[in-house]
């Protein structure tokens, strides 16, 4: 099993490093989010892994199905052509450049001069602990992703609802502003302007 | 989730569902018509559901959302405004863009925001609400998509509105760590840490911007004259209620008023609101955006109910607010009425002579005005005077010579508009050829009107309701 | 119910003119419902026959009370009766009211809106005589300034939005002033009993409200002096007196002829009234003051000199009229100023008597004045003096009433303006000689600029373009002679006056303190 799960786990951080890079590497900005969806695809897949469900699943729903799903929205609605590709200028790499490797040496230096404490939790102390304490454990929880879920859909019915009338709206707003353009038809006659006075066509 | 629970909620469903049914409506055909007359006969149910709905005791909805009679009063306000603005837009959109439609789904969740921020008993449940509240608004600011001024307006709203929020977020996220709950109260926790206090200012930057007060104000003109006049009045009402109604109960929940400085700190928010707002105000020849000012020094008066003792300043704010919402509504309606396709009718220069041509908005708009200018007869008096009996009781001083040196600055302005409407036409063709005033729109305006009035002559049913309403303990 | 019907009966009458089809119907429904009034108002005469109508005390002698519950949460009820402070001003705004509707039939714009908002006016006059409730009273207050605004701001003459802003906003400052002081009353009352009350009686003759009145500090300032001012410089705005008059002029002479009348007839007497139901009564130890006398008389006094002197200067007819009428009103303030310290003294109301009796006779004598200009100047189309000239030759019947009409004002003897202007001498003489001696350079003054303007307007040569001078009309006619004969009436006969208004005069001033 311990060869498995570290053979899978090569797999999916290699996955997740190609596609960032194929993130960078493409002009075409479709192509671009189909990279980036590789690279959470495998993000998810290192959550399950560790055993956390639920932010793996998370991580689906959020950024592979919502946030990417609105790129993709915002590209088709908005891009005259949808194959709109990008170039970068110089300017912009140097920086971007410079502003990755600062990251990246932040994060390994966090990373190195953590004193990481070996917390791990066999399940029976897991069942031993109280309902609050699981949540916060989470990884070595097996109810986590079944207790989050019958809260959502039993004493926090009513917040969840309306998060999803939040993405409802968000939804329609978009939908109609990012609609193409045209002149107002269906008004009454007169109201319309003079051809060329308004030019609402941009 | 039980039958009674349900029925505190008819409100927030009944609204909901009315969202859903205008889009479900849409996705058969397409008839401004039917959506329009779908969004208000929803927004009448819902209305109807708190009244049937009045004698049940306050309801805890899990431990996010409370519905007691505070928030059923303030639920009812808002669903009216809301009716009011889908009336009123109706005429409005017929005019301009070619797709009304996407506008009945959007406004009724506007009130859905409005109403989970009335009934919140939680900092998540509020920042749940603002963040539907806001992102209905930036659609339906930008909604004419002319491209002249409204997108402006919606962009301006979107930063600001997504940068205050950004503020709540992060004071909600203070006084959590503080005390490890998002939930209001218990009283006088707030005020122990420096973290919770830091929170609290935070959470004040995000409200004072929902509520257009000095230093948080700037927005205000802008998105107000780059809206579509229904839009501006909704925002100018619905929204700022439903936030201050969330004040009103949070200050009073954490018992915020025993800290000096908050006191002090809200103290000089209203003075400077007050004085600001009028004097700003008085330079406009725009009246979308005089109204805007003005608007900013209303909610400034109000403060003083806010500050003033429960017993008395939570009617008077109560009272106010309705006089407030009855008279904003009334002005954009009017300002909508008189626009044309192409642009509101905005400028000072538009109303000139309207007496002569138009003797029925003008009356109104008159009567709007005087009310906003606090005259005697008009409900904006009882409010006003109500507002003056609760700072008195509570020894406001300052606040209300600054109410009472506001007020007579506000008079200049509102005067300035009154007379340019019975001034003697202009000898040549109008400036602007308004279009004719459909049915719906008349008959909102003259419910506003007849609303105002006998409130203004005879307050004490009004008062009765606020009393056993508004007041109530929670 | 007979005083609310006087009250909403113009009201109604308002309404009904918008739904008249033609303009002459209008003016007939206006003017016959502000007769209705006039003759309703007649009622009340009975009330005030017999020795006990007036009782013997502040309070008592109020006939015809309503009292409904209006507000409960202020505390604001529906209080209305009628004494005899206020019995003769409701009589005297009614006739004025239905003599300048007649008078109005020369309006031709807009006439529906016209009358509506005149009749609308009416109420509000009528109301602010008859309320009991301060609430009350102030809403009446207010409710006249927005019709008088829109008749002077639409139907007026070429500076007529200026004069209507300036108006508005003068009145309107008053008014925020009066209402602090009401508020004020409100709750050092709800201070003193417990419960906060506008009752103007209540306020007036509860003793605990009293020394709480003249013992409170608002903010570090005596609570009685401040209330006082602030209620005096409102009032004085309406009266008007000198530093506070700037609005008259240009709201008399950009008003139409009959809103003139009103203005002059009825309004400027709300300054007097108020002073008398309001801050005499319920701030007497104020009011008793050295402090307070000196001023409110010296305020008198400028207005009566500085008032004729500015009327001699001037060339328009209407605003000549204007200024003698801060000159004749005066002469009330005067007539008040020193009515506390003379009557503690003797017991003589001969100045509240004489300040009572100068509102009738200047509501009176100065609606008929710029009746007379307004005739005229809906002839010459001008109002400048020094362009007229011979008036007497071409229109006999209009000089001979014009003549009756500029002696009255005059206060010529046997005519009604010269008792108020007696009696309140004759008060003033009792107290201090040297203020007599000025109000008497006053009358004198009065009687220059009037025999002058006479004498350049009506008499000299026979113009020699008169074709359009022609002869008064019968309308113009009895407008003139119904407000002329009682100028006769009460000169030759005061009691006719005094009778109905002296026992309640009586009955404030035994509320001050006697020293």
């Amino acid at each position: 099993m311990d060869n498995l799960d570290t053979i899978v786990f090569y797999f999916l951080a290699a996955l997740a490093l190609v596609g960032a890079m194929g993130i960078l590497v493409s002009r075409n900005i479709v192509r671009t989010a189909m990279w980036l969806l590789a690279t959470l695809v495998a993000a998810a897949g290192l959550y399950f892994l560790l055993g956390a469900a639920f932010v793996g699943a998370i991580q689906l729903i959020v950024y592979a199905g919502g946030t990417l799903v609105l790129i993709i929205f915002g590209v088709m609605l908005t891009a005259k052509n949808p194959n709109v590709s990008y170039t970068p200028r110089t300017a912009e790499i140097v920086l971007g450049v410079v502003l990755c490797v600062l990251l990246a040496g932040a994060l390994i230096f966090v990373l190195h001069g953590t004193a990481w404490p070996n917390n791990v939790k066999s399940v029976e102390e897991v069942k031993r602990m109280s309902q609050a304490q699981r949540d916060l454990v989470g990884p070595n929880n097996p109810d986590a992703t079944e207790s989050t879920g019958r809260r959502f859909l039993g004493d926090y019915l009513v917040p969840f609802e309306v998060l999803s009338l939040v993405l409802l709206a968000v939804l329609i707003g978009a939908a109609y502003l990012g609609r193409p353009k045209v002149p107002v038809i269906g008004a009454p006659r007169g109201v319309n302007p003079p051809p060329g006075q308004e030019g609402p066509r941009k | 989730m039980t039958a009674l629970d349900l029925q505190a909620l008819l409100p927030l469903v009944l609204t909901t569902a009315t969202a859903i049914a205008v889009m479900i409506a849409v996705t058969i055909t397409r008839r401004h018509g039917l959506a329009a007359w779908l969004c208000a006969a929803g927004l009448a149910a819902a209305i109807a559901s708190i009244a049937s709905a009045r004698e049940c005791a306050p309801r805890h909805i899990s431990d996010l959302l409370v519905i007691d009679s505070f928030a059923r009063f303030y639920s009812g306000l808002i669903l009216a405004g809301s009716l009011v603005v889908a009336v009123l837009s109706y005429g409005y959109l017929k005019l301009r863009t070619d797709r009304h439609e996407e506008y009945y789904i959007l406004l009724p969740l506007a009130a859905v925001g409005s109403l989970v921020i009335v009934c919140s008993a939680n900092l998540l449940a509020f920042l749940l609400g603002l963040e539907l509240l806001s992102i209905c608004l930036f659609a339906l600011i930008a909604y004419r998509r002319t491209g002249r001024g409204d997108l402006e307006a919606a962009v301006k709203y979107l930063i600001l509105a997504g940068a205050s929020s950004a503020f709540a977020v992060f004071g909600a996220a203070l006084i959590y760590a503080d005390r490890g709950s998002l939930a209001f109260g218990p009283p006088g926790l707030a005020l122990s840490s420096p973290v919770a206090l830091a929170g609290i200012a935070a959470l004040l930057v995000g409200v004072g911007f929902k509520l257009a007060l000095v230093p948080f104000h700037f927005w205000t003109p802008d998105v107000y004259q780059g809206a579509p006049a229904p839009i501006a009045g909704f925002i100018a009402t619905v929204s700022k209620g439903a936030v201050f109604a969330l004040a009103l109960r949070y200050l009073s929940t954490e018992n915020l008023l025993a800290d000096g400085r908050i006191i002090w700190l809200l103290t000089a928010i209203a003075a400077a609101s007050m004085l600001a707002g009028n004097l700003l105000a008085l330079r406009q020849d725009n009246v979308k955006r005089m109204l805007a000012y003005s608007s900013i020094a209303h909610v400034g008066y109000l403060l003083i109910a806010l500050l003033a003792s429960a017993s008395l300043g939570r009617p008077a704010a109560a009272i106010y607010l309705t006089a407030y919402f009855l008279a904003s509504l009334g002005a954009f309606g009017v300002v909508g009425a008189l626009s044309q396709p192409t642009r509101d009718a905005d400028a000072l220069a538009d109303y000139r002579g309207l007496a002569w041509r138009r003797p029925f908005l003008a009356f109104t708009l008159t009567a709007m005005l005087l009310s906003l200018a606090g005259l005697p007869l008009t409900a904006g008096f009882v409010g006003k005077l109500s507002l003056v009996f609760s700072g008195v009781s509570s020894a406001l001083w300052l606040l209300l010579s600054a109410l009472v040196l506001g007020s007579v600055i506000s008079i200049f302005y509102y005067l300035r508009l009154l007379a340019a409407l019975f001034a003697t036409p202009p000898a040549s063709e109008p400036a602007i050829s308004s279009p004719n005033t459909p049915w719906p729109t008349t008959a909102a305006l003259l419910f506003l009107t007849v609303a105002l009035l006998a409130i203004g002559l005879w307050p004490a049913p009004l008062l009765d309701l606020i009393q056993k309403m508004a007041v109530a303990a929670w | 119910m007979l005083l609310t019907w006087i009250i909403v009966l113009p009201a109604i009458g308002g309404v009904l003119t918008l739904l008249m089809p033609s303009d002459r119907s209008v003016r007939w429904t206006g003017f016959l419902f502000a007769v209705a009034t006039f003759v309703l108002s007649l009622w009340l005469f009975p009330a005030f026959q017999g020795a006990d109508a007036f009782g013997t005390r502040y309070g008592e002698g109020i006939h015809f009370v309503e009292h409904h519950e209006w507000i409960p949460a202020f505390n604001a009820n529906y209080y209305v009766g009628v004494d005899g402070l206020s019995f003769p001003l409701v009589i005297l705004t009614t006739f004025i009211s239905a003599v300048s509707a007649l008078a109005a039939f020369s309006i031709t714009k807009a006439v529906k809106g016209f009358f509506a908002l005149f009749l609308l006016l009416e109420t509000g006059m009528l109301g602010v005589f008859l309320s009991l409730d301060l609430f009350l009273f102030y809403i009446f207050w207010e409710l006249m300034l927005l019709p008088m605004y829109f008749l002077i701001g639409i139907w007026g003459g070429p500076r007529k939005e200026y004069a209507a802003i300036k108006f508005f906003l003068y009145t309107l400052a008053g008014s925020v002033l009066m209402l602090i002081a009401l508020l004020g009353f409100y709750f050092l009352s709800k201070n003193a009993t417990g419960v906060g009350t506008f009752d103007l009686i209540e306020l007036a003759t509860n003793a605990k409200i009293h020394t709480k009145f003249n013992q409170a500090m608002v903010l570090g300032f005596k609570f009685a002096p401040l209330a006082f001012t602030f209620l005096f410089i409102g009032f004085a705005i309406k009266l008007p007196a000198v530093p506070f008059h700037t609005w008259l002029p240009d709201a008399h002479v950009e008003a139409p002829t009959p809103i003139s009348m009103i203005l002059a007839g009825v309004l400027l007497k709300m300054g007097g009234y108020g002073l008398m139901r309001i801050s005499y009564p319920i701030l007497p130890e104020t009011a008793a003051t050295t402090t307070a006398i000196a001023v409110l008389a010296i305020i008198g006094l400028v207005s009566i000199v500085y008032g004729a002197a500015v009327a001699m200067a001037q060339t328009d007819f209407k605003k000549l009229v204007a200024y003698s009428s801060v000159s004749h009103m005066g002469w009330v303030l005067l007539g008040l100023a020193v009515t506390p310290a003379i009557f503690a003294k003797d017991q003589n109301i001969a100045g509240f008597s004489g300040a009572m009796f100068q509102m009738i006779s200047h509501g009176l004598a100065s609606a008929m004045m710029f009746f007379l200009v307004g005739v005229l100047y809906e002839r010459a189309h001008h109002r400048d003096i020094n362009r007229f000239g011979g008036i007497a030759l071409v229109m006999p019947v209009y000089f001979g009433l014009a003549m009756l009409g500029f002696f009255a004002g005059m206060g010529l003897p046997g005519l009604s303006g010269f008792v108020g202007e007696i009696y309140v001498l004759i008060a003033t003489f009792a107290y201090n000689q040297t203020w007599a001696a000025i109000a008497a350079v006053g009358m004198i003054l009065t009687a220059g600029y009037i025999l002058w303007t006479m004498q350049r307007v009506y008499l000299g040569p026979k113009p020699e373009d008169t074709h359009h001078l022609s002869p008064v009309t019968a309308r113009e006619v009895i407008v003139l002679a119904s407000l002329g004969v009682f100028t006769i009436v009460l000169g030759v006969y005061p009691k006719l006056a005094t009778m109905f208004y002296d026992g309640t005069l009586t009955n404030i001033a035994k509320v001050w303190p006697v020293k």
